[in-house]
């Protein structure tokens, strides 16, 4: 809505608002969406515009409630249950032989960004699915230990205006990635953190920035050499789908 | 954080009840979701038929739109707006996805002609209309002015690009554009979505 956004964007801000709102709508075509995404990230107002008129277009579907079949209550609840079950336990085991073989002292010392990790997106395979937690409070007093563990090493960072700091423990087999003053992803994408274990990138989560700016993301670490951060559609890939722009290299 | 006094309509009694179902799973209480499911099915599941038109890919999609609502439920933020928005936001985006992907666009182009220019507004959401909430909608889209009304409802029931808008209506993408933009903006007005967001918030 500023002025240094109408003259900095090649579009008048009509224009852009006038994609927001068809965004609102998710009536973009994939070219259009990049274009809103990138506008939104630096502009608050048409944030604010999207998320006022996305209200709008929900209470379009007043009228249209239908009862789903009563099979489809059970097969949704049988599946959470089992996936809630699932995240009670210890993230399961990799199935690469890769990373089940590196042992933990192999951790290499690469170059910060520009060498080792950013690595082209086709050479990143994922050997986990995007795992979110809701159980925060387990993962709040893993990321503690973490951050308290007597061998833990901390590495930093800077991506536009955020600080980023990544703290490593070996004995933990974790790591805490640990932004501030962070940026929302734009609309339609969020960050995805990776850990890399010899090229291979397995989802750590996403990653998003609160009202502050502020998030934290424990990502495991067994075997791993460092840890990066893409940008993704929303909800996050299986695999990354774009080169990393941040990149963290325990060394 | 109170709910809503945007009309006599207000919000649909539930909200009070999605927003702490919604926060309490994000909180890691599994337990919640079965009242969450109980309190926001039939809004999605009738969002969802109503843009994929079939009942079999509706409770497909439905069903991974839950799955969304419990991964995601821990970035569900109340400062940027409701918790039924929010999990209708999902449902619709999954429901477009699948319209997009897994049909042949021809195909449906066909099914668009043969409905021609629906009556106002969906005669599935007009028998359905029953709450005051319902009628509030109803007031707003009847002021909506018929040819803005059209690009929206073409947007966002039936998972139309702005493009595919242009070409439906025969009109240059300009002006669906435009049309998508007043239109939603004067729905905004009508039915009170800002003042609401900004209670909330
Ligand atoms: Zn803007």
């Amino acid at each position: 809505m500023s002025e240094d956004r109408r003259n900095r964007d090649p579009l008048d801000h009509e224009e852009l608002e006038s994609l927001v709102a068809a965004s609102a709508l998710d009536a973009l075509d994939p070219d259009d969406q990049t274009v809103v995404d990138a506008h939104l990230a630096d502009c608050p107002g048409c944030r604010d515009l999207l998320d006022s008129l996305r209200e709008t277009a929900a209470d379009l579907s007043t009228g249209l409630e239908t009862p789903p079949p009563p099979r489809l209550r059970e097969s949704v609840l049988g599946a959470v249950r089992a996936e809630a079950a699932a995240q009670e336990q210890p993230a399961p085991a990799t199935s690469d032989p890769a990373r089940a073989e590196a042992p933990s002292s192999r951790l290499s010392r690469r170059a910060l960004i520009g060498g080792g990790f950013a690595l082209a997106a086709s050479a990143l395979v994922a050997t986990g699915v995007v795992v979110a937690r809701p159980w925060r409070s387990e993962e709040e007093k893993d990321i503690d230990q973490v951050l308290d563990a007597q061998d833990a090493r901390t590495y930093r960072a800077t991506w536009k205006s955020a600080q980023v700091t990544l703290t490593h423990s070996s004995s933990r087999s974790s790591s805490v990635l640990e932004v501030e003053g962070m940026d929302p992803a734009p609309s339609g994408r969020d960050y995805q953190v990776w850990s890399l274990a010899k090229g291979k990138a397995a989802s750590a989560g996403l990653l998003r920035p609160g009202e502050n700016g502020d998030a934290r993301v424990l990502v495991p670490a067994d075997a791993a050499d460092g840890a990066a951060v893409t940008l993704e559609p929303s909800g996050g890939s299986e695999q990354p789908t774009s080169d990393p722009f941040l990149a963290l290299d325990y060394s | 954080m109170t709910s809503t006094s945007e009309g006599p309509a207000g919000d649909p009694p539930s909200t009070d009840v999605v927003r702490e179902a919604l926060l309490a799973v994000a909180a890691g209480d599994a337990d919640a979701f079965p009242a969450l499911y109980d309190a926001t099915s039939a809004r999605v599941y009738g969002l969802v038929l109503r843009v994929l038109r079939d009942p079999a890919q509706a409770e497909e999609v439905t069903q991974e739109v839950y799955l969304e609502v419990f991964r995601r439920a821990a970035s569900f933020d109340p400062s940027r707006g409701s918790a039924p928005g929010w999990i209708l936001m999902l449902a619709h985006r999954r429901a477009v996805d699948r319209v997009r992907s897994s049909q042949s666009q021809s195909d449906r182009d066909v099914a668009y002609e043969s409905r021609s220019h629906t009556e106002e507004p969906d005669p599935t959401s007009e028998e359905a209309l029953g709450g005051l909430e319902a009628q509030q909608v109803r007031s707003a889209l009847a002021q909506l002015s018929e040819r803005q009304g059209e690009a929206v409802r073409l947007a966002y029931l039936d998972g139309l690009t702005h493009t595919q808008v242009a070409s439906h209506l025969g009109i240059p993408l300009g002006t669906a554009k435009t049309r998508i933009r007043d239109g939603l903006l004067t729905l905004r007005r009508l039915m009170g979505t800002t003042q609401r967001r900004e209670e909330e918030s």
